[in-house]
């Protein structure tokens, strides 16, 4: 009745140690949804309950915990328990009549946050399963948050923040090119309209 | 015991970045994928840039870090400085006493020489970007060398507007391959690119992307026949130093219309002058 969750040992691949690169795998996706801003994954979420990629979750799991955080340090070579962490995780079981490649059965989402978020971690799960549609056989509808690129390469807030920030950085070198660009437009549009008058 | 590693990246990060970096020397114009790290600063703000200097950097190095042409604008300065402290190099603002120059939106007037590296911060690494949003296709275009969407936008500016209607981040071709932005520098600068004895490197860190022109690359500004590429500038002479072959930028001086332009290259600018060069509003040194 639900999809098989097969587990492996595989170490998944490290966001935060190699370049995304696109299509992502689902252990990828997860990752950058973790990331992701809260705000921009609960919208994404939102628009697929309002029918843009529509699943309908229901909440299978959703719990709150700590965990112990281990950091590598490169130049030591072993990992150090730095200390603990709370997470929020929920998985979500959808709605799946099936597909060409699949047969009718429950489908699932997953989220994984940091902090007490429920509304980050369901809405995470919402996106992860509407990010899945390539590999449940379903029709890419154009939604939104069925996109991976728009959804993965826009939901780092750290990235969107610093670069919508960069711009009160001085750009007075390509101003100036832009500027003389305009009046060369500007001065041959008129003398061009003068010669027609 | 120092605060940091030598050039604050862990040994391994410069690893993987000189990697990224000897691939893209080996494939001019080629944007090579790389796992940029979390800098102290923000996105946007030369992390790639940072990255890749960081990377270069050894300890006899003299840095130079140049915005908008100058040793003074806040980004360079914060840069500067992250790197005497994390690195404790020496610092220039003279570009012919830089072994490393790293820049925003210039390239030096002085012309550089061999064995000096240029850094260039860039925002959006991809030429093809505001014709094709998506990355994967992109991709493709780049691997099946399909340019024809380029060359229909420019023939487009000029059905419309007589010209090319662009002022920076003119768009290059790579000894014949690879369609390369320069990031965002005046079209003006697009000649210093190709033929030039130092090694050029661009950083790109939100976009994790890194490409590099070994030194006397050919690189072509993308024009057509009838129409060629033009580097212009404002019809000016710089106001303090007399120039009249650098790139210029406009200051309005009062409320009244009044302006002057001067030398955006700081350093090109205070040289001339101590050499007893004015211009209008200049004083002779």
């Amino acid at each position: 009745m639900i999809e098989a969750a097969t587990p492996s040992d595989t170490t998944p691949p490290d966001l935060t140690r190699e370049p995304m690169e696109l299509p992502a795998t689902r252990p990828l996706r997860l990752q950058a949804l973790t990331r992701g801003d809260e705000g921009f994954v609960l919208s994404m979420a939102y628009s697929t309950q309002r029918g843009y990629g529509r699943t309908h979750a229901f909440v299978g799991e959703l719990r709150i915990g700590m965990v112990a955080v281990e950091v590598e340090i490169p130049e030591l070579g072993f990992a150090v328990e730095i200390g603990e962490v709370e997470l929020t995780e929920c998985e979500t079981v959808n709605q799946f009549k099936g597909s060409k490649s699949e047969p009718p059965q429950f489908t699932r989402g997953y989220g994984l946050v940091f902090g007490q978020s429920e509304r980050k971690a369901i809405a995470m799960s919402l996106v992860d399963r509407a990010l899945r549609w390539e590999e449940l056989g379903e029709d890419f509808t154009g939604a939104p948050a069925q996109d991976e690129e728009f959804v993965l390469m826009h939901c780092d807030n750290i990235q969107a923040t610093g670069f919508l920030e960069h711009i009160k950085l001085p750009h007075y070198v390509d101003f100036q090119a832009e500027l003389e660009l305009v009046r060369r437009l500007r001065s041959e549009a008129q003398a061009m309209q003068e010669a027609a008058e | 015991m120092t605060d940091y590693n030598f050039a604050y990246l862990d040994e391994q990060t410069k690893r993987m970045i000189r990697r990224a970096i000897l691939k893209g020397i080996a494939v001019p114009g080629y944007q090579v994928p790389f796992a940029s790290r979390e800098m102290p600063m923000p996105y946007g703000w030369g992390t790639g840039g940072v990255q890749v200097t960081a990377a270069c950097l050894v300890p006899e190095d003299k840095l130079k870090v140049i915005d908008q042409g100058a040793d003074d604008t806040t980004n360079a300065v914060s840069i500067r400085r992250f790197f005497q402290r994390t690195a404790n190099v020496a610092v220039t603002e003279a570009t012919e006493e830089a072994t490393v120059i790293q820049t925003r939106h210039r390239i030096p007037e002085t012309p550089l020489t061999e064995g000096q590296i240029l850094v260039y911060q860039v925002p959006i690494p991809e030429p093809l970007r505001f014709l094709e949003p998506r990355e994967t296709e992109t991709r493709k275009m780049h691997e099946l060398e399909e340019y024809g969407l380029m060359h229909v936008k420019l023939y487009e500016d000029i059905a419309r507007h007589g010209q090319i209607a662009t002022s920076y981040a003119y768009p290059v071709k790579v000894e014949g391959r690879y369609v390369m932005d320069p990031s965002p520098i005046p079209k003006f600068d697009n000649p210093k690119l190709g033929q030039n004895p130092a090694i050029q490197l661009f950083g790109a860190g939100r976009e994790q992307r890194i490409y590099a022109l070994p030194p006397y690359t050919e690189v072509v500004s993308l024009d057509f026949d009838d129409h060629p590429f033009q580097p212009s500038k404002a019809a000016h002479d710089c106001d303090l130093c007399g120039a009249k072959d650098s790139y210029l930028d406009e200051v309005i001086t009062d409320d009244a219309g009044g302006r002057m332009f001067v030398c955006s290259d700081t350093d090109f600018c205070a040289g001339r002058r101590a050499k007893g060069h004015t211009g209008r509003l200049g004083e002779a040194a």
